[in-house]
């Protein structure tokens, strides 16, 4: 019990630490420099070789860049499971089923550990930013000294809003205490929303600074500096990519206890919390694509300069990887619900459409990761007629990209649509027309989305290019939308084939749920470190200029080192919080070691 | 005609009716609908490019 309350005490003192740390008088020059500004608004430090302290032994870019990554990891976990926990809850509460108030309970208790986790590395990016990068952590104090503080008093609130709501789960329960429960869940929500937006808006204050003059003082403009350019693209993909892979990781602890199950039930129990889960994971990530568009076209639409550095530069390669990821993370998730049709009894009607949509799936993956230009030797080059190749040259301009996913989405929709099939059968008249009608959709979808493609990718100029991936996006949601509808009306007073198996599932579909949130989190670490580097060698663009020793961008090989190794600590991390959530619901029979009562 | 061969030909009419002519109708509409959604869609961003330049 001392344990666990060492434990839970531990994101107060960190966080008490970490506002200790704010309200701190800053010594030296930064005093003299802070009391200058506060008259003159905050100049931009030139910082020098000097402002860069040093542990021997020590690299200060890569302790704060996993501190950071980390810290990210768990931030987005624990930020991410109130979401879907509330609607699990609320769920629960309309169906009267507890089977998912359970399941949202040990949600929200896997993240419990977590959040302790999440405050001990942020303090630890804190104090690695505080040693490391002094000069730029007090100028990033000094724009941000209102919403840094408010940040803090806000933790204590998250913190409080949290405890009761997990720990009170038990004692609000029926009538109004339950609605009193989900509203803390609500209010859980709404705290951690603002914190991350308030994060959110220091980082794209790096990227995209504003409320700043032409000469590039900060004016005192709060909501100027909060709200510039990237942070609502980047608040948008943030929340959209959370709920993804805050998903895939409690689908890894479902697979985690899956395999560690002792009996039929407990299979049954987490093989259900599993599916639950990758279905939140993929509700997000059909989405993701489209945030991540838009986040990109603002990076562009900000800086032209920093977009093409992004997806033409040296960065561009690192896309490839990123495709492949993203390819894997479609290509485990419909592996995991064709495994999944295997519950039912009636999906053997659907196994034949399986190879085909794998087909579909695996051509598209190929088309995906086809880069443009190759890296290869002279001898090579000669061979190959130039850099480009003739035939599978064009499949790697964005054009196909897009045709591509859009086409990996709707047939990653149509998985799904046959998985909720599988152990339905319909009992209105109009089947036949109904499924007419649904393959028309998707025929007419596929259609145009092949036509924006190719016909604006590689017959019309640069502006219908890029213009043509908007309607493609709205193609790819309306089949979604209009599949699903119809699909309800459908299956309205649809009859079970039988009732479901839950846990006659293969382990091999548990081991896809594991891929899913190493891909996710790979993912994460990556696509952070992109678009993090492409800051290139300004700490603030072209406000702050990094003069550190680290001031230069990284090979390819070496950043996906750097991510691996995070990938990996990340990874140790959360087996032990399941590790710890398995020995906590364990007791062992201490027979005589107790001193009998008298009685 | 055998009755063989009418009992395939009311089929053959049994399968238009119930799954070809849906189809065609749908996917007719559903092409239309997806070329204007591309016009507008188009139109509406060439206009915002033209207003803000």
């Amino acid at each position: 019990m001392r344990g666990m309350a060492i434990i839970r005490a531990l994101p107060l003192l960190a966080f008490v630490l970490f506002m200790a740390l704010l309200v701190l008088e800053p010594v030296g020059g930064f005093a003299q420099e802070e009391e200058a500004t506060a008259i003159a608004g905050i100049t931009p430090p030139e910082l020098t070789d000097a402002d860069y302290p040093r542990i021997p032994g020590v690299n200060s870019r890569i302790v704060v860049w996993l501190a950071a990554q980390l810290h990210l990891w768990f931030a987005a976990f624990v930020l991410a499971v109130p979401i879907f926990v509330l609607i699990i809850e609320a769920v629960g509460m309309a169906k009267r089923d507890k089977r998912y108030d359970d399941m949202a309970y040990e949600f929200i208790k896997v993240s419990i550990t977590a959040y302790s986790l999440t405050a001990i590395l942020g303090g630890f990016l804190v104090f690695s930013l505080v040693v490391f990068y002094p000069g730029l952590f007090f100028y990033l104090s000094g724009v941000f000294k209102d919403t840094m503080f408010y940040y803090a008093l806000l933790f204590f609130a998250e913190s409080a809003v949290l405890y009761i709501y997990y720990y009170g789960w038990h004692w609000l329960q029926g009538g109004f205490r339950k609605w009193t429960h989900l509203t803390l869940g609500l209010l859980l929500n709404a705290v951690g929303t603002v914190l991350m937006l308030l994060a959110n808006a220091w980082l794209t204050f790096m990227m995209s600074p504003a409320g700043i003059d032409a000469g590039g003082v900060y004016t005192g403009d709060v909501w100027g500096a909060m709200h510039n350019h990237l942070w609502n693209p980047i608040n948008l993909h943030r929340v959209v990519a959370n709920v993804a892979f805050g998903g895939s990781i409690v689908g890894a602890y479902a697979a985690f206890k899956f395999l560690n199950a002792r009996n039929s039930g407990e299979r049954a129990h987490y093989d259900w919390m599993g599916y639950n889960a990758n279905f939140i994971a993929i509700s997000a990530l059909l989405p993701l694509p489209f945030a991540g568009y838009y986040l990109t076209a603002e990076i562009y639409a900000y800086s032209q300069q920093m977009g093409i550095t992004l997806m033409g530069g040296v960065f561009a390669w690192l896309f490839i990887i990123q495709a492949v990821l993203i390819g894997s993370l479609f290509l485990s998730a419909n592996y995991y619900l064709w495994c999944g049709m295997g519950r039912s009894d009636g999906g053997v009607r659907y196994y034949r459409y399986i190879k085909y949509i794998a087909i579909v799936l695996v051509g598209a993956f190929l088309v995906w990761f086809t880069p443009h230009t190759l890296v290869l030797t002279n001898a090579e080059l000669r061979a190959l007629g130039g850099p480009y190749h003739g035939i599978l040259g064009p499949l790697g301009i964005m054009p196909a990209k897009n045709t591509a996913v859009n086409i990996m989405i709707i047939f990653t929709a149509l998985s799904f649509q046959l998985y909720r099939r599988a152990n339905k059968v319909p009992t209105v008249s109009w089947v036949a027309a109904g499924n007419a009608v649904q393959v028309a959709l998707y025929l007419a979808a596929i259609l145009n989305i092949l036509f924006l493609g190719i016909y604006h990718g590689y017959f019309t100029n640069t502006v219908y290019k890029v213009a043509a991936s908007v309607p493609q996006v709205l193609t790819t949601l309306i089949v979604i939308v209009v599949s699903t509808s119809l699909d309800v009306v459908m299956y309205r007073r649809s009859r079970e084939v039988a009732p479901l198996h839950w846990g006659r599932v293969s382990e091999r579909s548990q081991y896809a749920l594991f891929l899913l949130a190493v891909a996710f989190t790979w993912l994460m670490g990556l696509m952070g470190y992109i678009r993090s580097g492409i800051r290139q060698h300004w700490h603030v663009t072209n406000l702050v200029r990094d003069n550190s020793v680290d001031a230069y961008t990284l090979t390819l090989g070496a950043a996906a080192n750097v991510v691996s190794i995070g990938v990996v600590l990340f990874m140790v991390m959360v087996i032990f919080v399941f590790w710890l959530s398995q020995i906590s619901s364990r007791k062992t029979a201490a027979t005589g070691y107790w001193q009998e009562d008298e009685a | 005609m055998s009755g063989v061969e009418a009992v395939s030909e009311t089929k053959a009419v049994g399968v238009l009716a119930r799954y070809l002519a849906p189809f065609v109708v749908a996917f007719a509409v559903f092409v239309g609908a997806f070329l204007l959604l591309d016009l507008a869609v188009m139109s509406l961003q060439g206009l915002s490019l033209f207003l803000s330049h």
